[in-house]
């Protein structure tokens, strides 16, 4: 069916855009289609995270300024419109451009569109997914050739306009950008890959009883995948540290060849809404995944991940850590599902979410899933909510640290063992803002 | 008379909402002495350390603690131990994934920026830190470990007087730590405390039985029975107690 068939189940969404970035009428109709009735509004996996009701209808499309940086064997190109400046022409976003450019950093061919890797399928179902695929802004693709090894560090920043100092004015548009990363590693390659989303706080980002009320609404969608081959190994860090007015949907899918490794590390921090969803496929045997989050909440924040590990051939391990911090009025949302198939024997698997939660008014929300089709398993999962542990701070207070010294020590002991994963500054930077805003009484704020 | 460093007189306090348990403890402890608090189980000996240190959910009723001529009480948790009291607790508290240096460093540069001193650097803090770790003879990798996360009992306790060691704390509250002590640990303990006595110092050794009297000599030794201190004298009655028991003393009290 094509999507211009489908447009009347919804009007078509009114885009106020750029014109070089205005997707083509059909497609846009097809986004809208999307946004008011599919994907983001009624599924089940989206129960704790009104998506679809928080996405702006209208907005303009903008390309996120890129700060990247290369090293090693890490061959990058791109697609569509990302940091124009820096990067004079490169094709658009279409089968045929994704299919150039492939070729020309010398990688294989790949499935075009719709899944830019082999690890689209680790995501599938998704609505974003979903949506980027009708219509991404640009696109960084990076390949690293059999046993090289490469790295590559990605800032992408989105800067909401200030909102009009007048009333009366008239509000300046929604921002937006759709915009994803590939990732392929050739047989034994090894990549290290480090995302980071920031923006600059607005005067309205400060945290205050009116949170986000007066910032314009503004969103980041951003598809990370990863594919890697027999043998490869990954080290990615994604740190989401989006200015307070912002919406943020992330994906991120990796898919694991025989003997494959990938140690990944994610932050959930920033944005008012951010839901990021992490498909794991472990689809060669021997294949591992040590996965590990940290998501630190304050002020009206609502922090949602969604993982979906799926163990598809037989002895592989993985692991998921997944720590929640939350202060003010703030959520965490961790859904942690689990598939083990049939022929999968000798699967390992761990899961844990432990959350703490910081003050009165924040809630933590925790749905471990767990499907085996196979008896040959190992699987563990354990969720916890709980607090300060106020034992431990009365010791520390008995030393002659402040209460809120020894909170902050607590919190960062909590989630020490996510954070000393890292190895970026800036994610370690934005980690420590994270949790000085999720400790601040509403009395005395941290900034 | 001596200078009073501590002056308690007729406290009275309880768990909150629960049955009084301090009824009218009176008790100085003049600068640069070190007083035992002997008492029988359930005589209020570790309700007196928490009152002291200022633990929540403990309500002083009436009555007053002097501590340097200003009122204790009025005085925050970290306050009190910035102002230089120590508590060292009963039962040490484990707390995973704060490192023990990192924690060690943390409350001395708290202690120092409270008495105008600047803070340690790392180098200069490892140092004093290997000092008192030798002193009650604890390995230099415990710095590394969470706090008190996994460490034996012993261990437990010698960090205590390892941190008493590092604060130099001018009153020193002591709540039993002598319990649960093999001969070494005690000997070891004990003669830390010894150490830290000097004439800007006080300490109240809070204990049961008299075992760490063996090793620290008490200038005064006090015994509390149900609230309140029923006798006082001097660091030989430790060892009467210890062959007659509370008995002759608190009579029909209890």
């Amino acid at each position: 069916m094509s999507p211009s068939r489908r447009a009347p189940l919804a009007p078509p969404r009114p885009l106020t855009a750029a014109a070089p970035l205005l997707p083509p009428p059909a497609l846009a109709a097809a986004e809208g289609a999307l946004l008011a009735s599919g994907g983001f509004g009624k599924t089940e996996a989206l129960w704790y995270t009104p998506v679809g009701e928080a996405l702006p209808r209208e907005f303009v499309r903008l390309s996120p300024s890129v700060a990247l940086e290369a090293r090693g064997a890490a061959r990058v190109a791109r697609v569509g419109a990302l940091s124009p400046e820096r990067w004079p022409a490169s094709p658009p976003v279409t089968a045929a451009g994704v299919s150039a450019q492939w070729a020309a950093l010398g990688a294989p061919a790949a499935p075009p569109l719709g899944a830019l890797t082999g690890a689209g399928a680790a995501l599938g179902g998704s609505a974003l997914c979903a949506w980027s695929d009708l219509s991404a802004d640009g696109a960084l693709l990076v390949w690293v050739p059999p046993g090289e090894e490469g790295e590559v560090r990605v800032v992408y920043t989105l800067d909401v306009p200030a909102a009009p100092a007048a009333p009366a004015a008239p509000a300046a548009p929604a921002t937006g950008a759709l915009t994803r990363l590939a990732a392929r590693c050739g047989e034994g390659a090894r990549l290290t890959l480090v995302e980071r989303f920031e923006g600059a706080e607005g005067a309205e980002g400060a945290e205050g009883a009116e949170g986000a009320e007066g910032a314009e609404a503004a969103f980041t969608a951003h598809i990370t995948e990863v594919e890697l081959q027999a043998g490869a190994d990954l080290t990615y860090t994604r740190a989401q540290g989006a200015p307070l007015a912002h919406l943020h949907l992330g994906a991120v899918g990796i898919a694991l060849a025989a003997g494959a490794g990938a140690r990944a590390t994610l932050l959930n921090l920033g944005a008012r809404l951010a839901r990021v969803e992490l498909g794991v496929d472990l689809a060669g045997e021997g294949a591992r995944a040590d996965l590990a989050g940290a998501f630190v909440g304050s002020g009206a924040r609502l922090l949602d991940q969604h993982l979906t590990l799926r163990h598809l051939a037989p002895r592989c391990e993985s692991a998921q850590r997944f720590k929640g911090l939350l202060g003010g009025i703030s959520r965490g949302v961790f859904t942690g599902r689990v598939y083990v198939a049939p022929g999968a024997s000798g699967t390992r698997a761990e899961q844990s979410n432990p959350n703490l939660i910081a003050s009165e008014g924040a809630r933590a929300v925790s749905r471990p899933q767990l499907e085996i089709y196979n008896d040959d398993v190992q699987c563990s999962h354990g969720a916890t909510v709980g607090q300060l542990d106020e034992e431990a701070l009365f010791y520390l207070r008995s030393r002659g640290l402040t209460r809120a010294v020894g909170e902050r020590l607590l919190a960062e002991a909590f989630v020490g063992e996510v954070l000393e994963r890292l190895d970026d500054p800036g994610a370690q930077q934005l980690a420590a803002e994270a949790l000085a805003r999720a400790l601040a009484s509403p009395e005395e704020p941290a900034q | 008379m001596s200078e009073m460093l501590l002056e308690i007189k007729d406290l009275h306090a309880r768990v909150a909402g629960g049955a009084e348990i301090l009824k009218g403890l009176s008790l100085s402890l003049p600068v640069g002495e070190v007083h035992a608090i002997m008492g029988p189980n359930g005589s209020g000996k570790s309700t007196l350390s928490y009152v002291l240190a200022g633990r929540e959910g403990y309500e002083v009723t009436s009555g007053s603690v002097l501590y340097r001529g200003e009122d204790l009480l009025a005085m925050s948790i970290d306050e009190r131990a910035r102002a230089g009291v120590f508590l060292a607790f009963q039962y040490p508290v484990e707390i995973p994934g704060v490192q023990n240096g990192y924690f060690l460093r943390a409350i001395l540069n708290a202690r120092r920026a409270h008495l105008g001193l600047p803070e340690l650097n790392p180098v200069e803090f490892m140092k004093r830190a290997k000092e008192a770790l030798q002193m009650v003879k604890l390995d230099a990798s415990m710095l590394k470990r969470s706090v008190n996360e996994g460490f034996s009992g012993g261990e437990k306790k010698r960090n205590e007087v390892m941190q008493m060691a590092l604060l130099e704390p001018t009153l020193s509250v002591l709540d039993e730590t002598d319990s649960g002590l093999d001969i070494d640990a005690l000997r070891v303990v004990g003669q830390g405390v010894e150490a830290l006595k000097g004439p800007a110092r006080s300490a109240l050794i809070i204990t049961h039985f008299p075992r760490l009297l063996e090793h620290v000599t008490p200038h005064k030794v006090h015994v509390l029975s149900a609230g309140r201190v029923v006798h006082t004298g001097e660091a030989s009655l430790a060892r009467e107690l210890e062959e007659r028991g509370y008995e002759w003393l608190i009579g029909g009290e209890r």
